[in-house]
């Protein structure tokens, strides 16, 4: 393989960037780890049943009530422990830290010149670091979270009415620390002020700007190197300088004025934020135990879009790398892309210990499973299923539900406010470039999760519903941030509406409603 | 005075003389209970009066009470002779005044006197087998509060009838709007037994009643207290507690009407619930 340019492994690596999504490989390590962290293992190498479905590179865990009731019991009880909250963060930080060295080693090598061996071990060693991350993210999922809320609620029934404990919970349960994203706005906004009151004509097509603005040009790049993780696409792992594309050409059409106004406004957020969650808990009259569940909660929110956005999102280029070239090193083919991330772990460590390839039969197999796979722990038994037979168990297993006569759907508050408009409905999978489009015309958007790489859509979103979702969710953390009414969690609003159906949101209450 | 005494010297014995409302006042007030305080007109006043002018006698003992009360507003009640019997609860049926001024004090006395010639009034008193003769009122006139927070509370769960439990209703404002059902208050239970909240049933509370401006006005809730409890945990608690204290005082289960001030609490009715 040393043979290859870096013109054609750079190509390839792009391709095999744009195919690759969730693969099963990180959930078995995940469960090791949840373990190590002193929690009881859930999902698939726990004892109870569990589901894990991925369709073009999304994937979702489902569990049975009695289980997630268990991780959220034992995630209460983890957290009282003294100590345990300190070494949870710290054990995130130094996973950060190695998530990052390990990067910097494999970006060192040239990975075609190791052999299958070398290879194979700095491909199980990355494997395992995305499985740390990914245990740490677990334990800060919203379902494990629910006794935390639970205990708030209870002070807060006592306090305010039932039907508005959600939007008290969103501006308490709120982080005050900035996250990527305020800093990415905040330096965006930087950079179209300076460069408009400088050029205000511009032109900004990327190659004229390169030759005429290079000043500009070179910033552009470098807010794009920074911040690049923000545009990684749902089932799409490609970096995206198109996304700051679309946005400098909004953007510099806007008047330095409205430009200036929403730098303050971002600038301020945080020191509003917590100056109006101050006067909540002041005029509430919290014990302290409700504070510090307050703060944990805020904290453990904030650290989860650290923990995405910081970690194991901008880790997967590293394992995709690794994975190729250790794919290649084994026979394959350039154009099979990343194989191993797709194999039963037994099955990997096979492969790797004999150093053989793997066998056409399989291949065929895992290359349809990187549109669809499910992993099904049902009783003790533990098993994977790729391609169709994925697609027509999961509808076996989760039927889906007719929405025909729905109308109405009760979610969460997250931010406060009632508007109308129509529904851009984002499903796993679709195009960001396309749904931009939409989303200007149709500014209401509904979907299942919100996640950092749809920040495109989400900026220019006037609401947010989501199906899913609790206070820590990333949907709840940038609506607060971006302060766009935001209702979360009503499970069925991506099958309910579709794009372009007229919508109230009354995040006011907590619902969203079709109008006729 | 002739006509007038205080709350601190009558007692529920005194009922004959000022009606029953006033004479649980002035019993409340006896037993250590926050009520506002106040004084009582005798029935002899609505007797001699009724047809023709107040003597000069009563109009300077009224300035006087008035002015010894230390109040610049006053609530005006009637209160009827048989008005707190146990089987016969007159809610809404007699008349009371709130943020009287003195100018307005007279006034309000007549139309005290007057609510009971009400036909509405006399209807009831029929139905009840009450006697034309009890057809007097005295009158309480109680330094007026400005709540906060007003409400109702019933020292026995009235829905269920469970014994062990305290309702409280509460809501922004005057208690007339809990009173006349004008707003969803707040509803809180209390268990006797445990001290605690049971239960904390919050609405939100668009409207309140407040005096402004020389009136009583209906104006909307501020939107910051709209969802907000119109009494912290333990003013419920607290207020259960002078609930209690009432029941034993009068051993039977009763309906009051309560105002928190700036914190305080303050009884400004109580009588035995009628339907338990």
């Amino acid at each position: 393989m040393a043979t290859k340019t870096k013109k054609v492994q750079k190509l390839y690596f792009e391709k095999a960037m744009e195919m690759h999504g969730v693969s099963p490989l990180p959930h078995y390590y995940e469960e090791i780890y949840t373990n190590q962290i002193g929690l009881p293992a859930l999902g698939i190498r726990g004892d109870k049943n569990y589901l894990y479905y991925s369709k073009n590179g999304l994937g979702a865990g489902y569990y049975e009530e009695s289980e997630k009731k268990l991780a959220a019991q034992s995630v209460y009880d983890y957290f009282q422990q003294p100590g345990n909250v300190e070494q949870f963060y710290n054990g995130i930080d130094s996973i950060l830290d190695e998530l990052s060295a390990k990067t910097r080693e494999v970006n060192s090598l040239n990975l075609y010149e190791l052999d299958s061996k070398e290879l194979a071990r700095l491909f199980m060693e990355a494997n395992e670091l995305h499985g740390k991350i990914f245990s740490y993210y677990v334990v800060s999922q919203p379902y494990r979270m629910k006794l935390f809320e639970a205990q708030i609620i209870s002070e807060l029934e006592k306090r305010v009415a039932t039907s508005r404990i959600d939007s008290y919970m969103a501006v308490l349960g709120a982080s005050t620390e900035p996250t990527k994203i305020t800093n990415e706005e905040s330096d965006w906004l930087n950079f179209i002020i300076k460069y408009k009151s400088k050029y205000p004509s511009a032109s900004l097509n990327i190659k004229t700007l390169k030759n005429n603005h290079p000043d500009m040009y070179a910033d552009l790049m470098k807010h794009f190197e920074n911040y690049k993780v923000l545009t990684l696409g749902d089932g799409n792992w490609k970096y995206n300088l198109k996304y700051f594309l679309h946005n400098l050409s909004i953007d510099y059409k806007k008047s330095l004025d409205v430009l200036k106004q929403r730098r303050k406004t971002i600038n301020d957020h945080q020191k509003v934020a917590e100056k109006h969650r101050q006067e909540l808990i002041d005029e509430l009259y919290l014990n302290a135990q409700t504070i510090e569940n307050l703060d944990f909660l805020a904290k453990m929110g904030h650290k989860r879009l650290v923990m995405r956005i910081e970690g194991w999102i901008p880790f997967i280029p590293t394992v995709i790398k690794l994975d190729i070239a250790l794919s290649i090193s084994l026979g394959h083919s350039e154009e099979d892309g990343p194989l191993l991330n797709f194999m039963d772990p037994e099955e990997i460590k096979n492969i790797i210990e004999n150093g053989t390839a793997i066998s056409s039969e399989v291949l065929i197999k895992r290359i349809g499973a990187k549109k669809e796979f499910l992993i099904l722990h049902d009783n003790g038994n533990y098993r994977i299923y790729y391609g169709a037979q994925a697609g027509t168990m999961f509808k076996e297993l989760v039927p889906p539900i007719n929405h025909n006569s729905t109308t109405e759907l009760k979610g969460s508050t997250a931010v406060r406010g009632l508007i109308r408009g129509t529904a851009c409905v984002y499903t796993w999978g679709d195009d960001i470039d396309v749904k931009m489009k939409t989303i200007q015309k149709h500014q209401i958007l509904i979907a299942g999760q919100t996640r950092p790489a749809m920040m495109p859509i989400i900026r220019l979103a006037k609401g947010i519903v989501t199906d899913e979702g609790g206070v820590t969710s990333h949907a709840a953390i940038i609506s607060r941030e971006l302060g766009i009414p935001s209702v979360i969690g009503t499970l069925y609003a991506t099958q309910v509406f579709k794009d372009g159906d007229p919508v109230e949101l009354d995040a006011d209450n907590g619902v969203v409603r079709k109008l006729s | 005075m002739k006509y007038i005494e205080f709350f601190e010297t009558i007692r529920i014995t005194d009922k004959g003389r000022f009606g029953g409302k006033v004479a649980s006042l002035g019993e409340m007030f006896g037993a250590n209970i926050p009520v506002p305080n106040g004084f009582g007109i005798s029935i002899e006043a609505h007797r001699e009066f009724r047809d023709k002018p107040f003597s000069e006698e009563f109009k300077s003992e009224l300035a006087q009470a008035f002015k010894h009360l230390g109040a610049e507003r006053v609530a005006v009640r009637s209160s009827a002779i048989a008005e707190d019997a146990s089987d016969a609860s007159w809610a809404g049926q007699l008349e009371s005044y709130l943020n009287t001024t003195e100018d307005k004090l007279a006034q309000k006395i007549r139309m005290c006197w007057q609510s009971i010639d009400t036909k509405h009034a006399q209807d009831y008193a029929k139905d009840k087998n009450i006697s034309e003769n009890d057809l007097l009122v005295g009158v309480a006139v109680q330094a007026m509060i400005d709540p906060d927070s007003a409400g109702v509370m019933f020292t026995a769960n009235p829905v269920t009838g469970n014994k062990n439990e305290i309702m409280i209703e509460a809501s922004y404002g005057l208690g007339e709007m809990v009173v006349q059902g004008a707003v969803t208050p707040d509803n809180f239970i209390v268990d006797r037994t445990m001290h605690t909240v049971a239960h904390f049933g919050i609405s939100i509370k668009e409207q309140m009643m407040v005096y402004s401006k020389g009136k009583n006005r209906i104006v909307p809730v501020p939107e910051k207290l709209k969802d907000r409890s119109a009494l912290r945990e333990q003013q419920v608690l607290e207020l259960a507690d002078i609930g209690v204290k009432i029941e034993k005082h009068y051993k039977k289960p009763q309906d009051i009407e309560w105002v928190l001030k700036s914190g305080k609490l303050f009884i400004v009715q109580a009588r035995p619930i009628t339907t338990i």
